[in-house]
């Protein structure tokens, strides 16, 4: 079984590797690794970015509704959040 | 209706649902764990146990002292186990059960643990050793200054800079357990009261550490698997070590060992008290980590923090009526209960005003809901 980081892990590293981010494009990036996880969710995914706001990884930029009045939070990754990814991805990932 | 419009009002819509399900979680989590605080204090006065019987027979008794040591130590083992285990099934449920093996061999991982130690066997040993004593009452006011210690461990070991209100507000915890520690004076308290004071900040301190390296090294772990990782290690290191180091060296006046309190707690309806506590600690837990993301992690604490002020209250609700005001301010003293009052409730605002800016609080709740109330 090939060897994954935890999810959490894997979303900040995708959040530092763009622009911007939202639980619909985490969605689509990171279905290929962990769509067959249960918690793989659009739903779950908002509490995920939700989350790393309150804890000062990520900082909201912009939001957008859809045609179905949908709300659609973009987030792009802090400093803090870079330091963290810096010094806690573990090296068999990162090499 | 305009675009710009529509999109403000749906945004206003969701923020304040979210504000009214933190707000809702952080009161849960709050009460929880206040139920989880007034289970373990009842269990003093539920005659479960066999060895808790002792105290009835012979108050005052060798016994009696070990019964307030020995099984609340061997209690809290299961109490953080059930927990753990709640909290697996929970996540496995939820298909977190490889993020879980996952995250164990990380380093945020691995700082958990350390947190599970120092939260586990240290500060709830000490928290409930001192439940077994004449300190019992002050428990829920003592060891809310957690928050207290956080604040100023985070100054010294992540050098944060603190805010006048930070100060002002630790300063009005401490004065708070002053006039808490000055009633024990008034009451004519038994031996052991000073001894329990300072389980109950031992507690505080450990729990105080616990947050704030919690908070230095794991956001990068969903918090749902950060709080199973730490009531596993909690759960298997308090049994280990209290049932184990008080399997090796029992009460020499009695003989009551670890494994004897494993037993009775096994065999009685103590079992059923620890699976209760253990998943209102878990419910507790998760509310609060949930409170923390919707409403910001300083409101979340200050509502979590209330448990100290429910634990008295379900008290008086779920235990005999003469138990509890035993257990509030004993009861030929009655007179004390208001400096009691007046020492809860100064170390509650204190706690509060640490974690929460008044002024940032008045200001989200003008700003955030009217509009919202009348969208929705």
């Amino acid at each position: 079984m090939t060897r994954m980081l935890p999810f959490r892990f894997r979303l900040m590293d995708y959040l530092a590797s763009v622009d911007e981010a939202s639980p619909r494009t985490a969605i689509a990036a990171l279905g290929s690794e962990y769509g067959d996880r249960k918690f793989f969710t659009e739903k779950k995914l908002v509490e995920d970015f939700l989350s790393m706001q309150a804890n000062g990884i990520a900082e909201e930029t912009r939001v957008t509704m859809d045609d179905a009045g949908g709300l659609e939070c973009f987030y792009e990754i802090t400093d803090y959040g870079r330091d963290l990814l810096d010094k806690y991805l573990p090296a068999w990932y990162t090499n | 209706m305009e675009n710009s419009t529509k999109l403000a009002n749906a945004l206003s819509r969701q923020r304040a649902s979210m504000n009214r399900a933190g707000t809702a979680s952080g009161v849960v989590s709050g009460l929880t764990y206040g139920l989880n605080g007034a289970l373990v204090g009842g269990l003093w006065y539920w005659s479960f146990t066999t060895i808790y019987n002792y105290c009835y027979v012979s108050p005052g008794d060798a016994a009696c002292y070990a019964a307030a040591i020995i099984a609340p130590l061997v209690f809290v083992a299961f109490n953080d186990l059930f927990a753990a285990a709640y909290l697996t099934i929970y996540n496995v449920a939820q298909g977190r059960g490889r993020e879980l093996v996952n995250s164990f061999r990380t380093k945020p991982g691995m700082i958990m643990m350390v947190c599970g130690l120092i939260g586990g066997p240290m500060a709830q040993g000490a928290y409930y050793i001192g439940f077994g004593t004449d300190a019992a009452a002050f428990a829920g006011p003592i060891s809310a200054l957690y928050v207290v210690f956080g604040v100023l461990l985070g100054r010294v070991i992540l050098r944060q800079v603190m805010a006048r209100r930070v100060w002002a507000g630790i300063a009005i915890s401490v004065m708070g357990a002053i006039v808490i520690g000055l009633t024990g004076n008034a009451l004519d308290v038994g031996s052991t009261f000073y001894l329990g004071i300072v389980c109950f900040l031992v507690a505080a301190i450990g729990w105080g550490f616990e947050g704030t390296v919690a908070a230095y090294g794991t956001p990068m772990i969903d918090p749902k698997i950060a709080v199973n990782i730490r009531f596993i290690t909690s759960g298997i290191t308090s049994l280990v070590v209290f049932v184990g180091f008080l399997t090796v060296f029992p009460d020499t006046a009695t003989g009551i060992s670890g494994f004897d309190a494993f037993c009775d707690i096994v065999t009685t309806g103590t079992f059923g008290i620890a699976m209760l506590s253990g998943l209102a600690g878990a419910v507790s837990f998760l509310c609060w980590y949930r409170a923390n993301n919707m409403i910001g992690v300083g409101r979340g604490m200050a509502l979590n923090v209330t448990y100290a002020a429910w634990t008295p209250i379900i008290s008086m609700l779920i235990i005999l009526p003469g138990s509890a005001l035993g257990y509030f301010a004993y009861q030929e003293s009655i007179g004390a209960l208001p400096f009691i009052a007046v020492g809860v409730v100064l170390v509650l605002i204190g706690s509060i005003i640490v974690s929460v800016d008044p002024r940032e609080f008045l200001h989200r709740s003008r700003g955030g809901d009217p509009e919202a109330e009348v969208s929705g």
